[in-house]
């Protein structure tokens, strides 16, 4: 008999509902207030999350983003993600969500891909 | 046939078997709510295996960014199974580099085979890997 753990599915909605919590615990970034086209830029590096305190441009390409955030992380520029030289996000994920009623700013988010196989 | 796979932990217990509707032969597309499991799960989590349908025991080079992406992202080293039908290979990170992965095929010391074995199992039932005479 194998002991299985209950399978865990975490639907898109509840992940929006999590930010949000998230963001509210922080305090003073859980309303920002950004310029059009702008939006906030989250990554997560090292078992770490954190926002980019300034806004980047919502348009901004998947290879600059990541640049962006790298040289970010390099120099301890995002609270809550400790400063490492040797930060290397080539293979990571780049995910775009527009503005909701919930959160009413665009979003960019950095995390580790998840792709499998040839040609994902 | 259509590539699967199962998220185990460190003893090699199943927390997540994932099946997306998108997922073809040769790949699994990247998601989101996949990351955010693992995720969720990170002081415990062992690792991943998923199926080669096509019966090449080795990782592509989509398997082996995914594998260093996830441990950078994570701060932490995991076991990586490949299965065929024929064949499991378990691969670990052994460095220098970012993608030098070693497979062999022996677990883990400290994993339990067994878990991972029927796990495994039902991922290839679950990918379509089995004739019906092998019932």
């Amino acid at each position: 008999m194998v002991d299985v753990i209950e399978p865990d599915v975490i639907e898109p909605d509840v992940l929006d509902a999590q930010v949000v919590e998230e963001e509210a615990e922080g305090g003073a970034l859980a309303h920002p207030v950004f310029g059009p086209g702008q939006a906030r830029l989250n990554v997560t590096w090292a078992r770490q999350n954190g926002d980019l305190p300034d806004p980047v441009l919502y348009e901004t390409d998947d290879g600059a983003v990541r640049a962006m955030a790298e040289e970010a992380i390099r120099n301890g520029d995002i609270p809550g993600i400790t400063a490492d030289a040797t930060v290397r996000l080539a293979d990571f994920q780049v995910d775009r969500f527009r503005a909701t009623d919930d959160i009413p700013y665009d979003r960019i988010m950095i995390r580790p891909k998840s792709a499998y196989g040839v040609g994902a | 046939m259509k590539e699967s796979l199962v998220v185990f932990d460190e003893v090699g217990r199943v927390i997540h078997y994932h099946l997306p509707d998108n997922r073809t032969a040769g790949a699994i597309p990247d998601s989101r709510d996949l990351w955010k499991i693992m995720e969720k799960h990170v002081e415990v989590l062992g690792g991943t295996a998923h199926t080669h349908p096509s019966g090449f025991n080795r990782p592509s080079h989509e398997d082996v960014t995914t594998w260093s992406a996830t441990e950078l992202g994570l701060a932490k080293r995991f076991l990586w199974v490949i299965a065929t039908k024929e064949k499991t290979t378990f691969w670990r990170w052994v460095g220098p580099g970012p993608y030098d992965y070693k497979g062999n095929h022996t677990p883990l010391p400290d994993m339990e085979w067994g878990l991972i074995g029927e796990a495994v199992d039902r991922l290839k039932a679950l990918s379509g890997m089995y004739d019906e005479e092998d019932d």
